[in-house]
C-alpha cells in the first residue's frame, strides 16, 4: 500500500469489470451499420473502444503484478476494502440514493426528496443527540424542499416530477 | 405538502359536486395551465415559431401555456414524452416535419399518425444557395458544373433526412449524373455559416434562414424550390429549369401543434378553434412574414392530407436515394 | 461617433432600462449558480415573458441575465464542487480545493474581479474589432474546429492525477459517452442498446452534475466526522497588488476567451477549459500547485468565459450568426420582436450595436457590484455540517439534472455517473478527463468526419488539408509544440534553436 503505484484494494476486480463493460460497449459499437471509411458513424466509437480497451489491458497487467505476494486473510482484506473504498456510510448513501430514485417515480419530487433528506441528515448527523437531531432533520428537509420547489417550479417553470 | 393536500382536497370536492359526464369536463377545459413540449432546442426554428404563437394561444384559451424544450434524437424524445402523457388535452406537442420520417428511418414506431393536428402553423420554402464567389448564376449553371465534375462539388447538408438531403435527392432524381459530396453539419445555421466561409460550395436552405445573408450579398441564391417566385427573391423558381419538380412541390419543413389522437372530441374542438384562430391572427402572420415562412393555419383533415402527401414525397425520395432503413411500401406509404 | 455614443448611453440614462439590466444581472448570477438551470433556458423563458414588451427592454433584461449567468456558475463550483454551468467546470478544479482550505471567500472575490476584467476585454473587442474578428472567425473550417477540440483534449494530460494512462482511459470513456444517441449525420442510433430513451444521447450537463456533484458528495462521506473547515472571511476583496499580479494572465485568458467566443462553433465552456490549460502551461510558479488551489487556475477560466460573452456577440451583431447557444436564443427573440437579424442588422437597426455594447458594459459593472456583495454569507455555506450539506447537494444535483430537459432519464444518468464516478475516483481515475471528453468529443469527432468527407475519405488528402491552410497550420503547430513540451526532447530542442521560454 505504501508504494506509489501499487494497487488499491479490489482494484483488480474493478479493472476486470471495466474491461467487461468496455467489451459490451464494443459489441454495441460494432453493430452500428457500415464501416465504409473514417467518416462512417461506427469509426469513432470503435476507435474509442479500442483506446479504452488497450489502456485498461495495460492497467490490468500492472494491477495484477502489483499485487503483494503474500495475501492477508480475507477478513483483513475485507476490512481494508471497507476502510478505503466502500465505508458503511457510502454504501448506505448509495442505497438511499437508489431508493430516492424509485421514490421519485412513486411519490413525486416533494415526498421523495423530503424523505431522502430527512433520513440522510437524520442518520449522518451523529454529533447531535438523537432528541434534537430528529426535529432538526425534519425541519431542514422541509425547508430545503420548499425552497427548491419554489425556485424551480414557480420561478423557472420546471415541472418537477 | 399542505398545499398539495389542500389542492387534492379541493379537486376531490369538485369531483363530488360536478356531474362526471365528459361533456361537462370539456366545458371546464382548460381548468389548469397547459403544458407545451417543444421537440427541438432553444433558439431553433420550431422553438421560435412556437414561442411566437404561444402568447396568442394563451389569449384565446384564457389559460397559461407553459413551454418546455425536450430536444434529442431529431424530436423522438419530445414526441415520445407527449405520447406517454394522458390524452386529456393538457399536453401539447409542438413539432416540425421530422416525425413523418421516423418510420422509414427506423427511429420510432410513433409518428404524427398517433396525434391529432390542432393546427399546422407555417411552412418554409427551400432555396438553392451558393457561396458568393461560386461561378454559377442559376440552377442551370450549377447542374452543368456538377454533371461535368461529379463528386467534386461540396454541398452543405444537415444529415440524412434533413432538408438539403431531400432537395439533393430531388435533384438527383431529376438530373442524371448529379453527384456531389455532402458535408453534414449540426443544422442549417452552422451549414450556412460554413457556406459563407466558403467551406462548402452550395446547399439548399429554408428561405427564412438564408434571406438576410442573400440580401447582404454574402451568399447568392440560384433558385427557389417552389413553383412560383418567392416575394423578395430574384432567383427563378426551380420548375423553370426542371419542370419535373412540380410533382414534389410544395415541399418544405413545416411546424405544427398536436395532441394525442385519443383526446376527447369536445376538448380537441376547443383547442383546435383556439389554435387555428391564433395561427390566423395578424400578429402571428406578421411574425411569419418576418421569419420568412408561409403561414398555413390549417387543421384536421386538410392538415392530415398535407402531411400524408409530404410523407409520400419524402419517404420515396429517401428510399430511391438508398437512405431508407425501412421500405415505405412496407409501411403502407403510397408513392405519388 | 456622436450617435454611437448616444446609442451607447440609452440604457445609462433610462432608469427603467437601468433597473432591468440590474435585475437581469442579479437573476443571472443565481440562475448560473444553480446547476441545471441554464442561461439558455432562462432567456428562452423570457421570450414569452417579454412578448409584449418593447424590444429594447427585452434585450436589456436578456443581456443582464447572460452576463450574470456566465459568472454565477463559479459560485457553486467553488463552494460545492458542482459547476453551476459547463463554463465553470475549470473553475471547480482549483476553486473547490480553495474552499477546502478555508479560502472560499477570497476565491469568490478573485473570481469576480477576473470575470469583470474578462467581461470588459470582451466588450472592448466587440466595440473595436467586431467586423474584422467576425470575418476571421468565418474562415475557421471544420478541420480547424477539430484541431481546437484536440488542443482542449490535451488538457487530459494535466488533469490525470496519479496516472496519465488512467487519465487517457477516462478521457476516451468520456468521448464514448458523448457518442451515445442518434447520429444526425447518418440518422443512425449509436450505442443505444435498442432503447429509444437513449436516442437523445446523454446530456453532458447530467454527466457533469453526476461526476462532480454526486460523486464528490459520496467521496466526502468518507470524512463525515471530520471537523468543518472554518472559512476565512476577513479579506474577501482582492488587494490591488493581487489584481495586478494576475493581470497579464487575465489579459491572455481574456484574449483567448474572445476568440473562442467569437467562433460560431465554440462557446464559454471550451474557452474556460482552454484558458485553464493555457494557465497551467504558461504559469511557472503558481500560488499553489494547479488542482490544489492555485489562484491562477481560477483567474484564467473565469476571465475567459466572461470575455467569451462579448466574443459571442461579435458574429451575432455583425453577421446574424450566433456565437453560442444563448446568442442563438437572442436571435430568435429578435425575430419575434419584429427585427431581422442578419448581416444587415447594423444597417436596418443602427442603434442595436452600440445599445448592446452599452448594456453589456452596464451588466458588467453590476456584476462587479453584486458579485462582491454577500460573499461572506456565501462562504459560510461551506461551514454547514457535512451531514446536512451533502444530502442537500445530492438533492440539488437530482433537481438540476431533471431541469436540463425536464427529463427523468437525465436524473438516472446523473445518479448513475455519480456512483460510477465515485468508484473511478477511489480507484485513482480522475473525473475531469471524463467530462472533458464528453464536452470536446463531439467537436473533434463531427469535424473530423466533415473533414474526411470533404477529402473523400483519403488519409493523404486529410494530411494535406492540415498543412495547406495558414490557420490550420498554426493550430497544428500549437498542438505539436504542446505535445513536445511534455517530452524530455523539449529542453534539447530549446537549447538547439535558442528559443526563449
Amino acid at each position: 500500500m505504501d508504494r506509489p503505484r501499487s494497487s488499491h484494494p479490489g482494484e483488480l476486480a474493478f479493472t476486470v469489470l471495466l474491461v467487461l463493460g468496455t467489451l459490451v460497449l464494443g459489441r454495441e459499437a460494432s453493430r452500428i451499420d457500415g464501416l465504409s471509411g473514417p467518416s462512417s458513424p461506427a469509426f469513432g466509437p470503435l476507435a474509442m473502444v479500442a483506446v479504452v480497451l488497450l489502456g485498461l489491458l495495460v492497467e490490468l497487467a500492472r494491477v495484477a503484478f502489483a499485487r503483494p505476494l503474500e495475501r492477508p486473510p480475507p477478513v483483513v482484506r475485507l476490512r481494508r476494502l471497507a476502510a478505503t473504498i466502500l465505508p458503511l456510510q457510502v454504501l448506505s448513501a448509495i442505497a438511499l440514493l437508489i431508493l430516492y430514485l424509485i421514490g421519485l417515480e412513486l411519490l413525486g419530487f416533494v415526498g421523495a426528496s423530503f424523505l431522502f433528506l430527512a433520513i440522510a441528515i437524520g442518520s449522518f448527523w451523529r454529533e447531535r443527540p438523537l432528541r434534537s437531531r430528529v426535529p432538526a432533520a425534519l425541519a431542514l428537509a422541509a425547508g430545503t424542499v420548499a425552497v427548491i420547489r419554489l425556485l424551480f417550479q414557480e420561478l423557472f417553470q420546471v415541472l418537477l416530477p | 405538502m399542505t398545499l398539495n393536500r389542500r389542492r387534492l382536497f379541493v379537486s376531490f370536492a369538485a369531483c363530488a359536486l360536478l356531474p362526471m359526464a365528459p361533456g361537462a369536463r370539456a366545458q371546464d377545459f382548460p381548468a389548469r395551465p397547459l403544458q407545451g413540449t417543444i421537440q427541438w432546442g432553444a433558439g431553433g426554428s420550431t422553438d421560435a415559431v412556437t414561442r411566437a404563437v404561444a402568447p396568442i394561444v394563451e389569449e384565446k384559451l384564457g389559460q397559461k401555456l407553459v413551454l418546455t424544450n425536450r430536444p434529442g434524437g431529431t424530436g423522438v424524445i419530445g414526441l415520445q414524452y407527449v405520447h406517454s402523457q394522458r390524452a386529456d388535452g393538457y399536453n401539447i406537442l409542438f413539432g416540425a416535419e421530422n416525425p413523418m420520417l421516423y418510420g422509414v428511418l427506423g427511429l420510432s414506431e410513433l409518428s404524427y399518425d398517433d396525434f391529432y393536428p390542432l393546427v399546422l402553423l407555417a411552412r418554409g420554402t427551400p432555396v438553392l444557395v451558393a457561396r458568393k464567389d461560386a461561378p454559377w448564376a442559376d440552377a442551370k449553371d450549377l447542374i452543368a458544373h456538377v454533371t461535368s465534375h461529379p463528386d467534386s462539388v461540396k454541398m452543405g447538408a444537415t444529415g440524412v433526412g434533413g432538408l438539403p438531403f431531400v432537395v439533393h435527392a430531388m435533384l438527383a432524381a431529376e438530373v442524371p449524373g448529379f453527384k456531389v459530396t455532402q458535408v453534414p453539419f449540426d443544422g442549417d445555421g452552422p451549414a450556412l455559416t460554413a457556406l459563407e466561409g466558403g467551406h462548402v460550395d452550395f446547399m439548399a436552405a429554408v428561405w427564412g434562414a438564408a434571406r438576410e445573408r442573400i440580401r447582404a450579398g454574402r451568399i447568392k441564391a440560384l433558385a427557389a424550390i417552389a413553383t412560383e417566385k418567392i416575394e423578395g427573391l430574384d432567383a427563378a423558381p426551380i420548375t423553370e429549369t426542371l419542370p419535373g419538380f412540380t410533382k414534389y412541390l410544395p415541399w418544405g419543413p413545416f411546424f405544427g401543434a398536436f395532441v394525442k389522437k385519443e383526446t376527447p372530441q369536445p376538448i380537441i374542438a376547443k383547442l383546435e378553434k383556439a389554435f387555428v384562430e391564433a395561427a390566423n391572427d395578424p400578429r402571428f402572420k406578421e411574425f411569419c412574414a418576418n421569419f420568412g415562412v408561409v403561414p398555413m393555419g390549417i387543421s384536421g383533415k386538410a392538415a392530415i392530407d398535407f402531411m400524408n402527401r409530404w410523407r409520400s414525397v419524402t419517404a420515396w425520395l429517401l428510399a430511391d436515394a438508398g437512405a431508407a432503413k425501412v421500405d415505405p411500401a412496407k409501411l403502407g406509404i403510397p408513392r405519388i | 461617433m456622436e450617435t454611437a455614443l448616444g446609442y451607447f448611453l440609452i440604457s445609462w440614462t433610462d432608469p427603467r432600462l437601468l433597473v432591468l439590466i440590474a435585475v437581469g444581472t442579479f437573476a443571472g448570477i443565481y440562475v448560473g449558480a444553480i446547476p441545471g438551470l441554464s442561461v439558455t433556458m432562462a432567456v428562452s423563458i423570457l421570450i414569452s415573458f417579454t412578448y409584449a414588451w418593447d424590444t429594447n427592454e427585452a434585450l436589456a433584461l436578456m443581456v443582464g441575465i447572460y452576463m450574470g449567468g456566465v459568472y454565477g456558475g463559479a459560485r457553486t463550483a467553488i463552494l460545492l464542487n458542482i459547476p453551476g454551468a459547463p463554463a465553470a467546470i475549470a473553475t471547480a478544479l482549483d476553486g473547490y480545493p480553495l474552499a477546502k482550505l478555508g479560502e472560499a471567500g477570497k476565491a469568490i472575490g478573485i473570481t469576480t474581479v477576473a470575470s469583470f476584467f474578462g467581461g470588459f476585454v470582451g466588450i472592448l473587442a466587440l466595440a473595436i474589432g467586431a467586423p474584422l474578428v467576425a470575418e476571421i472567425a468565418l474562415l475557421f473550417a471544420p478541420r480547424d474546429y477539430m484541431l481546437l477540440g484536440i488542443m482542449g483534449l490535451l488538457l487530459v494530460a494535466s488533469l490525470s492525477g496519479e496516472s496519465l494512462l488512467k487519465g487517457i482511459i477516462a478521457g476516451a470513456l468520456g468521448i464514448l459517452i458523448s457518442m451515445v444517441g442518434l447520429d444526425t449525420m447518418s440518422a443512425q442510433p449509436r450505442l443505444t442498446f435498442g432503447s429509444s430513451a437513449l436516442l437523445g444521447g446523454v446530456s453532458y450537463v447530467a454527466v457533469m452534475i453526476g461526476m462532480f456533484g454526486i460523486a464528490e458528495a459520496l467521496v466526502q462521506l468518507h470524512g463525515l466526522s471530520a471537523p468543518v473547515i472554518r472559512q476565512k472571511v476577513d479579506r474577501v476583496l482582492p488587494s490591488l497588488a493581487t489584481v495586478l499580479r494576475y493581470l497579464p494572465l487575465s489579459l491572455r485568458a481574456s484574449a483567448l476567451g474572445v476568440w473562442i467566443g467569437a467562433l460560431p462553433g465554440a462557446g464559454g465552456d471550451i474557452a474556460a477549459l482552454m484558458a485553464y490549460d493555457h494557465a497551467k502551461r504558461s504559469v511557472k510558479n503558481p500560488s499553489r500547485p494547479f488542482g490544489k488551489g492555485a489562484y491562477e487556475g481560477l483567474v484564467a477560466p473565469e476571465a475567459a468565459n466572461n470575455a467569451a460573452v462579448g466574443g459571442a456577440f461579435i458574429p451575432m451583431l455583425t453577421l446574424g450568426i450566433p456565437g453560442d447557444a444563448v446568442t442563438a436564443v437572442i436571435i430568435a427573440a429578435l425575430f419575434i420582436h419584429g427585427l431581422r437579424p442578419g448581416p444587415n442588422l447594423m444597417v436596418d437597426t443602427p442603434h442595436l450595436f452600440w445599445f448592446t455594447v452599452g448594456n453589456l458594459t452596464l451588466a458588467n459593472i453590476f456584476l462587479l457590484i453584486f458579485g462582491l456583495t454577500g460573499i461572506r454569507l456565501f462562504a459560510k455555506i461551506v461551514e454547514v455540517p457535512k451531514a446536512v450539506l451533502l444530502p442537500i447537494v445530492i438533492v440539488l444535483s437530482v433537481v438540476g439534472a431533471y431541469a436540463i430537459n425536464n427529463n427523468i432519464t437525465d436524473v438516472y444518468w446523473a445518479v448513475g455517473f455519480g456512483i460510477f464516478g465515485y468508484f473511478l475516483r477511489v480507484y485513482g481515475y480522475q473525473l475531469g478527463p471524463v467530462v472533458l471528453g464528453v464536452i470536446l468529443g463531439p467537436i473533434v469527432e463531427s469535424n473530423f468526419r466533415r473533414t474526411m468527407i470533404a477529402v473523400r475519405e483519403s488519409w493523404i488528402g486529410f494530411a494535406l488539408e492540415l498543412v495547406s491552410h495558414p490557420i490550420t497550420l498554426i493550430l497544428l503547430l500549437g498542438i505539436i509544440i504542446s505535445l513536445l513540451r511534455g517530452t524530455p526532447l523539449w529542453p534539447q530542442l530549446r537549447a538547439r534553436f535558442g528559443l526563449r521560454s
